[in-house]
């Protein structure tokens, strides 16, 4: 049973494990993330991207068999008992304290990079030129390579050694042993999660999530600092939800156009232009609220939702006053309140 | 010793280091270089790869190596690299659009290219292969080709036609297992010439010891397992068909022996597999528990014992997996444990592998629904309607597939049951014309057999166990700092 998913769940407000499980593995319509942010969960965004649905719905079924969840309808609620059980395992283990570098740095091919790099600086060291390399993508083995082709192994030495030195110096010290000890290098074969789990009288979830944890804590480092490894992290730094074809539509709404010259200049449907608005306005809470939605527009939900959970607001609602109501600015204001409320907790 | 096989020797020591060939090696090269395609049928732990390493050496030319497994294909590919014997690229659906972009475009430094079947099926990455004048044409498991067989894969019968688009080169088709008719299959279907050559090889492996027990229940089993891992000589393989399986008896080694167990299967990390392989290979661990998953293009030579935790499919897989014991020649021993019931968790394997007649019905109508699992079972379906495959004739199809699947599981079943000489059992269900004479140290029933006298048995040392290291002390040795 994974109690570590109880921390996705709450005691008032009713949840929908879909929207969790879509928000884990990266789905990012602007209707998961709106709900995403209702629940409180947006950095978790894309922390499994490959996550198997059934594992996940089978796990959330353990949680109500266990009364540590309770079904309502389609949703859950954390229980009395699941929050006590909650508490109790999270002042008892490790978690990732990051969860939002999974949106700022593609893992896959950092993890990847990041093995290479130390393994190609530790055999260079013993001057070993035979050895397993320890992965097979290609990716990462070609952006190495052209790397070293430019900078050299010794500045590999230098800056990876010392990097690493300082950005273990400044974790907690059970976290940079259990990262430490994954390493692969010369002679070293590293040890397995399961293994410094049962060095550490710890769950090997612990350690994994402890190690993807620091690596992408450490490409982060990396990019804050001025030397040839942060050219290495760039290659991995991935935009978030504000991806290329959202930060077109941003630019040009910020330089004034409207949503119709906007479709017509970049030729994609007015829901698409609408949903970037969406996107932008979940990504940052300064989104510009008062230049999509008027003064009268404002007035008018305000009259149909005030004193209503946010979560129970029904579109169909303003729709019967104004039926020609948009849907995208009805939801541009849910989203508004929600800072709202976030702001005054 | 003629001049081709001194200049074979010559090769062998410059690029391998070897003095001698391994059984059939020496012969399949001639064969080669001798300008005959060659189906080969060597044992398990022969080293096949080496012939067409070696042949790519020697005569300066690219190899393209057809291949049914991601992971197989990658194990070579680490291996030729660690051996630096040449440029080498394993072309998978795994790569990525800008992966498969730079491939492309530096294709003369890859000498040595795994493809699987499919991707050849791009029109574009094939014209760049044909161009690149291919020099031996290399098809591992080829018994994959034999419809009938357990291992199928219905790719496999496009490479005739892809063997005479690239202009029928020379071609070496290498298995372990091929009973004569699958032979016949294999170059049938490989539009072999009339005067290219088969060499063949006993599947027998003499210093593996063949012992089969019957467990009355779980419980059982686990307690002989324990019992049998306390006094077997390691390292040893444990195979399983299931993870949770193989994580849960780890779990037990851990609690009730001292030995150094790990499980190895497709759900761990990159970092955490390695660790595992080197590991072992290091003597660092005494057992994997493992599923078929373990890649062993990564030679470990000194396993001596392969025990079976579950039912292997059929007796072609049994063989192939016991063949990863004793590959250094030592006395070995493989061991499949048994209790009533355990051939349901192959059929039910047989059941999610294998589509029915509604799936076949309802992928046929919504063709498109296909390209968004990954189960195995409709990757198979997509490629027979790929090639125009019906509906009906696929129903037809699997319904006797499954028919060949459960003989397969019999005959394993058989092999536990025999009172008769286990090794012989495999070799006639191998065709193999000749019998070994049975003696102490060829096989026996239920436990019956003395690990003293096949020494076997678990020698006293004490074993460095893995310890957590502070991280400053690791920094240190891995890039060997000064204090």
């Amino acid at each position: 049973m994974d109690l570590r998913l109880l921390n996705f769940f709450d005691e008032s407000q009713s949840r929908k494990s879909a929207v969790i499980r879509q928000t884990f593995a990266n789905k990012k319509t602007a209707s998961n993330l709106y709900w995403a942010l209702r629940y409180q969960i947006l950095d978790y965004l894309n922390i499994y991207p490959k996550l198997n649905s059934i594992k996940f719905d089978y796990e959330i079924d353990q949680l109500v068999k266990k009364d540590l969840l309770v079904k309502k309808e389609n949703e859950y609620l954390l229980s009395k008992k699941g929050k006590i059980e909650l508490k109790k395992y999270n002042e008892t283990h490790l978690k990732i304290e990051h969860p939002e570098n999974f949106q700022r740095v593609n893992y896959v091919l950092w993890n990847a990079i990041l093995l290479l790099l130390i393994q190609t600086a530790s055999e260079y060291t013993y001057h070993n030129n035979y050895y397993y390399v320890a992965t097979d993508n290609l990716q990462a083995q070609y952006l190495v390579k052209k790397w070293l082709q430019h900078f050299g192994f010794d500045n590999l030495v230098v800056e990876l050694s010392t990097c690493l030195k300082e950005f273990l110096s400044l974790q907690e010290q059970i976290k940079a042993d259990i990262f430490a000890n994954k390493l692969i290098g010369h002679q070293q074969n590293g040890l397995t999660d399961e293994q410094i789990a049962s060095l550490l009288n710890r769950e090997s979830v612990e350690i994994e999530a402890t190690f993807k944890d620091l690596e992408l804590q450490f490409a982060i480092f990396l990019l804050n600092k001025e030397n040839h490894l942060s050219l290495m992290a760039k290659q991995v730094q991935l935009s978030g939800l504000i991806t290329e074809t959202v930060a077109q539509t941003i630019r040009l709404f910020k330089k004034g156009l409207t949503l119709p010259q906007i479709e017509s200049i970049r030729h994609l449907k007015f829901s698409t232009i609408t949903e970037h608005l969406q996107i932008w306005a979940l990504a940052d809470s300064n989104f510009p609220f008062d230049q999509v939605l008027s003064r009268n527009e404002i007035e008018l939900l305000d009259n149909i939702y005030e004193n209503n959970e946010i979560d129970n607001w029904k579109f169909k609602q303003v729709q019967a006053q104004d039926a020609d109501f948009s849907f995208y600015k009805f939801r541009l204001y849910s989203i508004m309140r929600t800072y709202d409320e976030s702001n005054t907790k | 010793m003629n001049q081709i096989q001194n200049k074979l020797l010559e090769s062998l020591k410059k690029y391998f280091g070897f003095n001698q060939f391994k059984s059939g090696q020496e012969e399949t090269l001639i064969s080669l270089l001798s300008g005959y395609s060659t189906l080969a049928i060597l044992p398990t732990g022969t080293g096949k790869s080496l012939c067409y390493q070696l042949f790519g050496k020697m005569t300066q030319s690219k190899v393209l190596v057809i291949s049914p497994l991601i992971s197989l294909m990658q194990d070579q590919v680490e291996q030729i690299k660690y051996q630096k014997l040449g440029g080498a690229i394993a072309l998978t659906s795994n790569l990525t659009g800008n992966e498969r972009k730079y491939v492309l475009n530096h294709f003369d430094q890859f000498q040595f290219i795994f493809a699987s079947p499919e991707i050849l099926q791009n029109q574009y990455l094939f014209n760049v292969i044909k161009n690149a004048h291919i020099g031996l044409m290399v098809v591992d498991e080829a018994h994959c080709i034999a419809q009938w067989g357990p291992d199928f894969r219905p790719d496999y019968l496009t490479l005739g036609k892809i063997r005479s688009q690239l202009g029928f080169p020379l071609t070496l088709a290498l298995t372990a297992t091929a009973t004569p008719a699958v032979e016949r299959e294999i170059q049938q279907q490989l539009r072999f010439e009339n005067n290219s050559n088969t060499i063949r090889y006993s599947v027998n492996r003499p210093n593996i010891f063949l012992a089969t027990e019957i467990l009355d229940n779980q419980e059982e089993k686990n307690r002989r397992l324990l019992e049998l891992v306390q006094q077997l000589k390691m390292p040893g393989l444990i195979y399983f068909s299931s993870k949770k399986v193989a994580n849960e008896i780890t779990d037990l080694l851990d609690r009730k022996t001292n030995l150094r167990a790990a499980a190895y299967h497709a759900d761990l990390s990159i970092e955490d597999r390695f660790s595992i392989q080197h590991q072992f290979i290091e003597n660092k661990l005494d057992v994997v528990c493992a599923t078929s998953a373990f890649g062993m293009g990564i030679n470990k030579k000194d396993i001596r014992f392969v025990l079976h935790y579950h039912l292997p499919a059929d007796l072609e897989s049994y063989v192939q997996e016991i063949g990863r014991a004793g590959r250094d020649g030592a006395q070995s021993i493989a061991i499949l444990l048994y209790c009533p019931g355990d051939e349901m968790i192959q059929q039910q394997i047989q059941l999610n592998t294998l589509p029915d007649k509604n799936e076949i019905q309802y992928y046929a109508q919504h063709p498109k629904i296909m390209s968004l699992t990954n189960d195995d079972s409709i990757e198979i379906l997509n490629s027979f309607f790929k090639m125009g495959v019906s509906a009906e004739k696929l129903v037809h199809f699997f319904a006797q597939r499954k028919v060949h699947k459960n003989q397969a599981l019999l005959k394993v079943l058989a092999y536990i049951n025999t009172k008769e000489c286990k090794r012989n059992f495999i070799l006639n269900y191998f065709e193999e014309p000749d019998f070994i004479e049975h003696n102490r140290n060829c096989c026996s029933n239920n436990g019956e057999y003395d690990l003293k006298n096949l020494s076997l048995e678990r020698e006293k040392y004490i074993k460095e166990h893995v310890k957590l290291k502070e991280y400053p002390n690791i920094l240190q040795t891995l890039f060997n700092l000064q204090e």
